[in-house]
C-alpha cells in the first residue's frame, strides 16, 4: 500500500487568489471574491489529498492523445 | 387515457393496437405538463407543435399499415443542454440565450425521433450542469414530485421531476459526477449512467470533457433498458459484450468510504444486497483520493471551459456556479495532471476487484432529498456543505467511467433514496438484468408522485 505523507499546502492567501484572478482576466465583486476563495481552498484540499498519493513515474495522465487515422489528410 | 404516467411497452402497445392515437397520447401529456408542472418547475420549454407533429406522423404511418418504429408514439423530453432544433441551447444559464437557436437535433434526439418517440420539450438543470441540487437562479429551482419544499437532485433535476411526476415515461439528462444517478436517487427513480463514451454527446453542451456521459431516467428497468439498446451505437464494437448464459454474478457491496452515508442510505443498501442474497462486502482502493482527484479535473476542465465567459460576462452567471467556475479556472496544472495520473492508477486497481467481482454496489447519496435552500447536512454526527456532497458516493465510479444504474429503494413515510449497481465497463447486460430482478421482487419501484 502506498504511503501518505501529510498535505504540505497552506490555503491560498485572499491576496493570491486575487493575484491569480487578475492573471486570467477574471473581474469579480468583493462578495464573489470571498466565495471565490473558499472554493479555491477546497479544490486546494482535495488537491492536497491527490499530490500527497506517491505515484510510480510510469504512470501517465488518463487521458490519452490518439493521433487520427490519416483520413483527413 | 393513457399518458406519461404508462411506462413505455404499454404505450407503444396501444398505439399499435389502435387503443389511443399517438396525437392523443401527446395532447394528454402537454395537458398534464401545463395543468402540474407550476408545482414542479422540470420544463423550461415545451415544444408542443413539434410533439404534435411527430405524433401525426406515427398515426399516418399506423393507419397507412407500416410497421412501427419501437418506441412509437412515446413521450419523452430532454434535460435542456441538449440541441433540439430551433430552439436555444440554454445549458441552465443565462448566457446561453444570446446564441441562436440550435440548426440540428443532438444525436441522441435524432435516434429517439427515428424510432418514433415523441419530444415534448427541454428540462430544467443546475447552470451548465454544475450542481447537484437544480437551484437554478435564472429560471427556478425544480421541486421535487415526493415533497416540493425539496430538491429535485442535479443536475439533472428537471429530467427527473418530470419522470417521477409522470408527465413523460422517460426523460435523457447528463452525467459529469452524478448527475443522472443523484436526482434518480432524490426522486426515486431508475437512472443509467452508461460506461464512459457508451452513448452519443454531440449536440449536447459539455462541462467536464473527461467525465460527461449522457443518461437515462425511467420508472421501469425495463423502459430504461429498451431505450438504451435504441440509443446505444448501431455498429457496436466488441466492447458491448453479450451476456453470458445461465446466472451470472458475483455481487459484492461496498464498504469504507461508501459507509458514510446516513441511516436510510445505509439501510438501503442492505435491502438491496438481502434482497441479492449479497455475502460479501470490499472496498475500493484509495476512493477518497479518486473522488478528490474527480474534483479537481471537474474544477480545472470547467474553469477553462467557461473562461472567456468569466472574463467577458462573469455577472451573467448563476451566483451558485460563479465562484465555483472562477475559482476552476485558477488551477495549476500540476494539480490537474496529478489527479489525471491518479485516475490511471485507480481505473487499473479497480479492474483488478473486477476479476473477483462482477457488480458492485453502494450508495447513490448520502441522505435523500433535502428541502431547497439548506446549506449543510449532518450525517455521522458530521456537518458537510449539502451541495458538492451529495455526489459524494458518485463521482469516484464516473471518474473511471464505469457503467452504473442508480435503483430506488422507498420506504413508507420516507422520501426515496437509489442504491448504485455498478459493473465493469460495457457491462450494462449486466445491470439490466439485476435491476430487473429487483424490480420484480418488488424491492425498487418508482411509482408516479404528484404531491
Amino acid at each position: 500500500m502506498p504511503e501518505h505523507p501529510p498535505a504540505l499546502f497552506k490555503n491560498a492567501s485572499p491576496s493570491l487568489v486575487l493575484q491569480l484572478l487578475e492573471l486570467q482576466g477574471i473581474t469579480l465583486t468583493t462578495e464573489d471574491l470571498q466565495n471565490t476563495i473558499q472554493h479555491f481552498n477546497i479544490i486546494q484540499g482535495h488537491a492536497n489529498k491527490v499530490l500527497a498519493f506517491q505515484l510510480d513515474d510510469a504512470i501517465e495522465p488518463a487521458p490519452v492523445f490518439q493521433p487520427g487515422n490519416g483520413e483527413n489528410i | 387515457m393513457m399518458d406519461g404516467r404508462h411506462s413505455v411497452g404499454e404505450i407503444t402497445q396501444a398505439i399499435r393496437n389502435g387503443q389511443v392515437s399517438a396525437v392523443e397520447v401527446t395532447q394528454a401529456c402537454l395537458q398534464d405538463i401545463q395543468r402540474f408542472d407550476t408545482r414542479y418547475n422540470s420544463f423550461t420549454e415545451v415544444t408542443a407543435s413539434r410533439a404534435l407533429e411527430e405524433a401525426n406522423t406515427i398515426d399516418m404511418l399506423r393507419k397507412s399499415g407500416n410497421p412501427l418504429p419501437p418506441l412509437a408514439g412515446v413521450p419523452y423530453a430532454v434535460k435542456n443542454l441538449f440541441d433540439i432544433a430551433g430552439v436555444c441551447t440554454l445549458a441552465g444559464s443565462k448566457i446561453n440565450q444570446a446564441n441562436p437557436p440550435a440548426t440540428q437535433d443532438a444525436a441522441l434526439i435524432r435516434g429517439m425521433q427515428q424510432a418514433g418517440a415523441i419530444l415534448l420539450g427541454a428540462l430544467n438543470m443546475d447552470e451548465y450542469a454544475y450542481g447537484f441540487t437544480t437551484e437554478n437562479y435564472h429560471y427556478g429551482p425544480s421541486r421535487n414530485p415526493h415533497d416540493p419544499t425539496r430538491s429535485a437532485g442535479g443536475s439533472s433535476g428537471g429530467s427527473a421531476a418530470a419522470v417521477a411526476a409522470g408527465f413523460v415515461p422517460i426523460t435523457l439528462g447528463s452525467d459529469t459526477n452524478g448527475s443522472v444517478r443523484v436526482p434518480a436517487s432524490l426522486c426515486g427513480l431508475f437512472g443509467l449512467k452508461p460506461t464512459y463514451g457508451g452513448l452519443a454527446l454531440n449536440g449536447m453542451f459539455p462541462f467536464v470533457h473527461s467525465f460527461d456521459h449522457a443518461g437515462i431516467f425511467a420508472r421501469h428497468s425495463a423502459d430504461l433498458k429498451h431505450t438504451f439498446n435504441i440509443l446505444r451505437p448501431t455498429n457496436p464494437p466488441e466492447r458491448f459484450k453479450k451476456s453470458p448464459t445461465g446466472d451470472i454474478l458475483r455481487i459484492a457491496q461496498l464498504g469504507g468510504y461508501f459507509s458514510q452515508g446516513d441511516r436510510q442510505a445505509q439501510h438501503a443498501v442492505e435491502q438491496v444486497s438481502q434482497a441479492l442474497a449479497v455475502k460479501h462486502t470490499l472496498e475500493l482502493p484509495e476512493v477518497a483520493i479518486a473522488r478528490a482527484a474527480a474534483y479537481v479535473i471537474t474544477a480545472s476542465e470547467g474553469g477553462n471551459r467557461h473562461l472567456s465567459r468569466l472574463q467577458s460576462q462573469a455577472e451573467n452567471f448563476d451566483p451558485l456556479t460563479r465562484p465555483r467556475l472562477a475559482a476552476g479556472a485558477l488551477v495549476p496544472a500540476t494539480w490537474y495532471l496529478q489527479a489525471q495520473r491518479f485516475r490511471e492508477w485507480f481505473h487499473d486497481h479497480v479492474m483488478q476487484l473486477f476479476k473477483r467481482y462482477d457488480i458492485l454496489i453502494a450508495p447513490a447519496t448520502p441522505c435523500c432529498a433535502q428541502p431547497l435552500g439548506q446549506e449543510t447536512i449532518d450525517i455521522q454526527g458530521q456537518s458537510m456543505l449539502l451541495r458538492p456532497n451529495m455526489g459524494m458516493f458518485t463521482q469516484p465510479i464516473s471518474f473511471i467511467g464505469l457503467p452504473v444504474i442508480a435503483v430506488p429503494v422507498q420506504s413508507a413515510g420516507q422520501m426515496p433514496i437509489a442504491v448504485q449497481l455498478i459493473a465493469p465497463p460495457w457491462r450494462e447486460d449486466w445491470l439490466f438484468k439485476i435491476a430487473a430482478r429487483l424490480e420484480q421482487a418488488g424491492v425498487c419501484l418508482a411509482p408516479v408522485t404528484r404531491q
